[in-house]
């Protein structure tokens, strides 16, 4: 299993995350590499990659927020 | 022409704590409500804010040897040059937080905004400002008065096709206009060196046959003696000059800008005049360090009446909308 | 194999110029502030590390020039993107794309094509003001010789805007801001999102979509009001008036035939434009139904469209005057109803 989390060095500030968009449902299938999230923090705006393939599972909904390092998703091996 | 003297001096530092608090305060309000996916439309104040922290000395040094019929137009960041001539505060504030007491009623909002009472008028579309303000100069030597017009731009309009016709048609008719533009190195996101053919647009006046000066350093000394320069030839009848004016924009583009695109050296390096100027006026002796608090609290009180007084203020009837399309 | 992916209109935009761009060389874009933040609507976010400067082209503020050399690099038999961020600005250089990039075919006795592709964002609602909040259809739409798409979701801005680029006519492709998925308008519209494929696909201009089947009356927008409508369409459920939404989303060429064929079979409609109200989109509609099928209406039809005012700052002038799915649920109440 892996974790999804924002790449630490994107993340220079001490603020909170929001999930703008999911581009994948929560279960989905996606492909390591693929654009899964847009994520928001201190109003700049970044794409969030599948770090494996697998299945999605949500762990934030759009519009929550989530903290400096914390997974927010994780993608399950079939 | 207007001698540096130590009243002049403190009027500038003055108002350059008058407008850095106006965009402070702005700047809260304006980041207020927006969270957590940011939101143009949410919060007291919506919709776009371009700061003019850091190029207050580009106001006050040009402003000090204007009076209210003298005209400026300027464009999407107006706050510091709004404030430097004369602009009604509460009025001003009422207007960028859309209120029915604001200039223009809460048409307008940030960038647009008017006051007549002074000659001063902004609007948003780049460059658009610069034949007006030569028009208003036309006005001015067709009833042979001895105001002046002036245009603000940045360094980016300097590449627009509105600003290489109007210094040309400043030039042939000899019109009491002069062009300042502020160059704080960056169009959004663009540096000068990817958006300019040549180092200084000071050097372009040449080309239409008025005299350009470059002024670096964003000092409200130097840039108060090359306006004094520029508004002496204008009252003359002497003609146009263009004053480009190196300053900084500490604040980015608008508001929120990480600055992301300027290299981190660069964003460091950025240096705030206002505590540099007080700093200089104490030191000479121009003002002591207890008179410079004095007047810094009178500014703050002058701009929190302000902002209450706006807050305060109604919002317009929806039904307003439909005035003032035609005169 | 991946699952669906949902995308934003703007981003399945941006997927279309990324394959184009990567299939024909001579695809490029050129505009302010591509490179430093892939521009203000996110059209060119990314290309500039993926394409490098001399595909992704910095451009100072010079909007005569640029569409100039655009319309050049076209005639050159280049595919240019123009990025111009709001279309407000197109007042600066309205000459050189009407009179010259969407006249050079015709008056070179089609010597001469140019297939270019002008972007912008359109439309208010968020406080921007007079003149970073209009619409402009018309004004585009009336002009000969250039063709206009305004989709109101992502999978026709993908196809959209793969036909704009294979297009050898200029073309003005308009992202509705209110729909498009920007970093700085809050969350998406949940309608504007939806299932795009992976693979590039084309969406035909001149066709318009029928977004919703109904029976009891016709409801047409464009690009925002497009959505308003259906979320409208919804409202009107309650009232068991069963509303036909057609997404009009190709300007010009116009898709007469498809708003006739449905005000044909519900008798009633409703145009919901975002642009200044008179000399219109919405008088375009009503004229093509007086034209082809005068007595098919049963009702006098209506238009909610924004005021022929500028655009005031303030939010309780701004919104009361912008359409809203309440305001084009009302009209469609009152055709319905017969009253005045």
């Amino acid at each position: 299993m892996s974790d999804v989390v924002v790449p630490a060095d994107l993340w220079e500030v001490d603020a909170q995350a929001v999930v703008v968009t999911w581009l994948y449902q929560d279960g989905a299938v996606v492909k390591q590499g693929q654009v899964i999230a847009e994520v928001m923090i201190e109003k700049v705006q970044f794409d969030v990659l599948a770090p494996s393939d697998g299945v999605l599972h949500h762990k934030i909904p759009a519009n929550g927020t989530f903290d400096r390092g914390e997974a927010f998703a994780t993608v399950n091996a079939e | 022409m207007h001698e540096l003297t130590a009243e002049r001096r403190i009027w500038m530092y003055r108002t350059m704590v008058k407008s850095r608090a106006v965009d402070d305060r702005l700047n809260s309000l304006y980041l207020d409500g927006k969270s957590p996916v940011f939101d143009f439309r949410a919060g007291i104040l919506p919709g776009e804010l371009h700061p003019s922290n850091g190029q207050e000395p580009c106001a006050v040094g040009v402003c000090a040897h204007l009076g209210p019929e003298d005209s400026i137009t300027t464009g999407h960041r107006p706050h510091h040059v709004a404030i430097a001539k004369g602009v009604n505060l509460k009025g001003m504030v009422a207007e960028i937080l859309g209120r029915a007491t604001g200039l223009s009623g809460g048409r307008g909002g940030h960038m647009h905004i008017y006051d007549k009472a002074v000659n001063f008028g902004s609007s948003g579309i780049i460059a658009e400002g610069l034949g007006p303000a030569a028009g208003m100069a036309f006005a001015a030597k067709f009833r042979g008065t001895q105001s002046v017009a002036i245009a603000y731009i940045g360094e980016g309009a300097a590449n627009a096709g509105a600003f290489h016709e109007v210094l040309n048609l400043v030039g042939i008719y000899k019109l009491p206009f002069i062009l300042v533009v502020e160059d704080n190195g960056w169009a959004v996101s663009v540096p000068k060196s990817y958006s300019t053919s040549v180092p200084r647009n000071s050097d372009r006046a040449a080309a239409y046959g008025i005299p350009g000066e470059y002024v670096s350093g964003n000092d409200p000394d130097l840039i108060f003696a090359a306006a004094g320069r520029a508004v002496e030839r204008a009252r003359r009848g002497e003609g146009s000059t263009l004053l480009e004016l190196q300053t900084t924009r500490l604040k980015g583009h608008f508001v929120p800008d990480a600055l992301a695109y300027m290299p981190a050296d660069e964003r460091k390096a950025m240096v705030d005049m206002n505590p540099i100027y007080r700093e200089r006026l104490t030191t000479e002796g121009v003002l002591t360090n207890e008179e410079a608090q004095s007047l810094e609290a009178a500014a703050l009180a002058e701009v929190e009446a302000a902002f209450e007084y706006a807050m305060n203020s109604r919002f317009p009837n929806p039904e307003a909308a439909f005035d003032c399309v035609y005169a | 194999m991946s699952s669906e992916r949902t995308l934003t209109l703007a981003r399945a935009g941006r997927e279309a110029v990324i394959w184009e761009m990567e299939n024909n060389p001579e695809v490029f874009m050129i505009g302010q502030d591509i490179v430093g933040t892939g521009g203000v609507f996110r059209t060119a976010e990314g290309l500039a590390k993926r394409f490098g400067r001399d595909r992704i082209v910095e451009s100072p503020i010079s909007e005569t020039g640029v569409i100039g050399l655009a319309t050049g690099a076209a005639m050159a038999g280049m595919r240019p993107l123009v990025e111009m961020a709001y279309i407000d600005f197109i007042g600066v250089c309205f000459n050189a794309l009407a009179n010259f990039a969407a006249k050079t075919h015709y008056m070179s006795g089609g010597q001469y094509s140019v297939p270019m592709v002008l972007v912008a964002g359109t439309g208010g609602g968020y406080s921007n003001a007079a003149q970073h909040s209009q619409c402009l259809y018309s004004l585009l739409a009336h002009m000969p010789g250039m063709k206009i798409v305004v989709p109101s979701n992502a999978y026709d801005a993908k196809g959209l805007m793969h036909s704009a680029i294979r297009d050898d006519n200029p073309v003005v492709f308009l992202y509705a801001k209110a729909v498009a998925g920007l970093g700085f308008l809050g969350k998406p519209h949940p309608r504007a999102m939806m299932a795009v494929p992976e693979e590039p696909y084309v969406v035909q201009f001149g066709k318009a979509r029928i977004s919703r089947e109904g029976s009891d009356i016709t409801l047409v927008g464009l690009g925002y009001t497009s959505v308003l409508a259906l979320d409208a369409a919804d409202l009107l459920m309650q009232d068991d008036i069963s509303a036909e939404v057609v997404d009009l989303r190709s300007l010009v060429p116009l898709d007469r035939e498809s708003i006739c064929a449905s005000v044909a079979k519900t008798g009633r409609l409703v145009v919901a434009d975002e642009d200044y109200g008179s000399y219109g989109v919405s008088a375009e509609v009503l004229a093509a139904v007086a034209e082809k099928i005068p007595s098919a209406l049963r009702a006098p039809a209506r238009r909610v469209t924004f005021p022929d005012i500028s655009i005031p700052f303030a939010r309780q002038m701004e919104y009361h005057v912008l359409p809203s799915a309440q305001t084009i649920a009302d009209a469609a109440r009152a055709v319905v109803r017969g009253g005045e």
